[in-house]
């Protein structure tokens, strides 16, 4: 049975110029122990996948589709079912981690709280075990950061912090979204590693742009409006890319001359014929008006595109 | 860590912010103030020099027997101020803490929750702050039985509204803030969250507003006094100025009759407008506003 099965979600935000549909018709597996990232341009709906996962979207959006988690249909669970199954069984870290802390409540006490609600341990017993996450993501004075306040640790301190409080309830899944945004090159190393190191005890969704983050992850899935359109496992999606769009991402990143795809990532995804890529796609033919489903082209490895 | 009861109780005074008192002078000194009235309000009986119902000869001027005179009765005016600080504290406190417990409580829910809880809740706000207060409490005040009581119910019932739109629009922006969305990853109840997180980033403004309430909820009671509408067996320091007034006080010149009360309202409402005065890093949230 795998931990995380998504089955056609889609999500549609009512905005003042109509519906807007953030992603359409995901399907996803996640296994134990699996790690996956999701990779994609700004806008292409990785963030609303992974809260549509934990159904964080119900007051303002329209979500369709099912989402198991271990067999329970998270869209069908009970209030206190759904607050129980919230950061203990699947965890989010999410974006922008100097402003997920509350700023008036001293980081330990946040983390405590946590392990408290969760009901892993109670008391001194929290406290001391938020003090070795605290270690463990590689705080050399743990005691100093459990007292201190959000606004006095830089971005990175925050993110490991962060880390630390998502992960010390051992939860299955962790959903992290950009993990790794906005800092630098050593912090990012650092950020990574301990990921690395928490997925030997659970699996890890890892929602980010950059593709060298990605690459520590088993898989990959590749996002573009709202569509998934490309996933297999890291090395056949990185080394032999065969979507165009997976193909342009790669040639982006600086350290591949830094050539950016022509044209622009249409947010709206209002075209629901046809390839969605299509308009910037250098080798687009009257095929690419029709949809297109996912396709395995080889074991693991599955492409949205006519060519594939 | 400091776990030890002395550095728990050290953090607690810190986050109340009284260490940040070192550069608020004003409101040092209104904590001053208003800690000596309350002081003054508690021992009465042992400050009174007089028993304020016992009489003796009318209209004396202040002397050292009657530091502020005799009013119409005979009673010392000096004692009966210090009696009146409890009244009039009580009367505010009591008022001051029922307007806040509604504002605070109908803000919070219609801004967390939105969608009709809000708009039936922020409409009622509307109606009560069309309301003229002062003529609706006289009236109020009128039909009931003039007692402490009626007029604390009376004033904390018609004056919670601004606290409640203040609140309100606070609170709007804390939900949308990125941790609010964090803690409802983490599997928080709306609850916790509103007591936890909202609540607590929400308190600068509660005890601004808290401070404010207790002044304008004795300056209302100061007016329905003065228009001889308290408690005759709890004479305020409204009250007082009352009899001044009704009594030839004022038509005599016997300023040591009507004066001192006078200016004790001042003074404490000068003092609760003190303790408002924000510091220059009181609240963290509003750096991130």
């Amino acid at each position: 049975m795998s931990l995380l099965k998504i089955r056609g979600l889609s999500v549609t935000f009512d905005t003042l110029q109509g519906p807007f549909k953030a992603i359409e018709d995901i399907d996803l597996d996640v296994e134990e122990l699996d790690t996956l990232a999701i990779v994609g341009e700004s806008g292409c709906g990785k963030s609303v996948l992974g809260h549509a996962t934990m159904r964080l979207l119900d007051d303002i959006a329209v979500v369709r589709g099912s989402v198991i988690y271990r067999g329970r249909e998270v869209y069908a669970m009970s209030r206190k079912e759904l607050l129980e199954m919230r950061g203990k069984a699947i965890s989010l870290v999410p974006q922008s981690p100097s402003a997920s802390f509350n700023p008036v409540i001293r980081i330990g006490k946040q983390i405590t709280e946590l392990i408290e609600k969760a009901g892993v341990a109670h008391g001194m017993e929290a406290e001391q075990r938020a003090l070795t996450y605290l270690e463990y993501v590689g705080f050399s004075d743990p005691h100093a950061i459990f007292g201190s306040y959000p606004h006095r640790m830089s971005g990175g301190m925050c993110e490991r912090a962060l880390i630390a409080m998502s992960t010390s309830t051992e939860p299955d899944l962790i959903i992290a979204d950009e993990p790794t945004k906005g800092l630098d090159a050593l912090s990012r190393k650092n950020i990574l590693d301990m990921l690395h190191r928490m997925t030997a005890e659970s699996s890890l969704i890892m929602i980010t742009h950059d593709l060298k983050a990605a690459a520590m992850c088993k898989r990959i899935a590749v996002m573009y409006s709202g569509e998934i359109i490309e996933i297999g496992p890291t090395r056949v999606v990185l080394e032999h890319p065969v979507h165009h769009y997976t193909r342009g991402l790669i040639d982006a990143q600086p350290s591949r001359g830094m050539r950016p795809i022509p044209g622009r990532h249409t947010i709206c995804s209002h075209k629901s014929e046809g390839c969605r890529f299509r308009d910037r796609c250098d080798r687009v033919r009257t095929e690419c008006g029709r949809h297109t489903l996912l396709r395995e082209i080889e074991e693991g490895h599955m492409v949205r595109c006519h060519y594939a | 860590m400091e776990l030890s009861l002395p550095g728990n109780l050290f953090r607690l005074l810190n986050d109340t912010g009284i260490k940040s008192l070192d550069q608020n002078p004003l409101r040092s000194l209104g904590i001053i103030i208003l800690t000596a009235l309350v002081l003054v309000a508690v021992f009465a009986p042992y400050l009174a020099p007089h028993d304020p119902k016992q009489t003796s000869i009318p209209y004396q001027s202040p002397s050292s027997e009657h530091l502020l005179g005799t009013n119409d009765l005979g009673q010392d005016v000096f004692s009966e101020l210090i009696y009146g600080a409890r009244v009039s504290l009580t009367i505010g406190f009591l008022s001051g803490i029922i307007s806040i417990v509604i504002g605070v409580t109908v803000g919070i829910f219609a801004g967390y929750f939105r969608g009709w809880a809000e708009e039936l809740l922020m409409g009622t706000t509307d109606v009560f702050l069309l309301i003229p207060s002062l003529p609706l409490m006289i009236i109020l005040a009128a039909y009931l039985n003039p007692s402490m009581w009626n007029i604390i119910v009376v004033v904390g019932l018609l004056c919670w509204c601004s606290t409640a739109r203040l609140v309100h629009s606070r609170v709007l922006q804390v939900r949308e803030m990125q941790f609010i969305e964090s803690t409802r990853a983490l599997g928080y109840s709306d609850l916790y969250i509103i007591i936890r997180h909202v609540l607590v980033n929400t308190k600068d403004i509660i005890y601004a507003k808290f401070s404010l309430a207790v002044a304008s909820a004795m300056l209302s009671e100061a007016s329905l006094s003065f228009l001889g509408l308290g408690d005759p067996l709890n004479i305020s320091w409204g009250e007082m100025i009352h009899f001044a007034f009704s009594r030839g006080g004022f038509a005599n010149d016997m300023w040591w009759w009507y004066l001192p009360p006078g200016l004790m309202i001042c003074v404490t409402l000068l003092a609760f407008i003190m303790l408002t005065i924000e510091g220059r890093k009181d609240s963290k949230i509003l750096e991130l506003i």
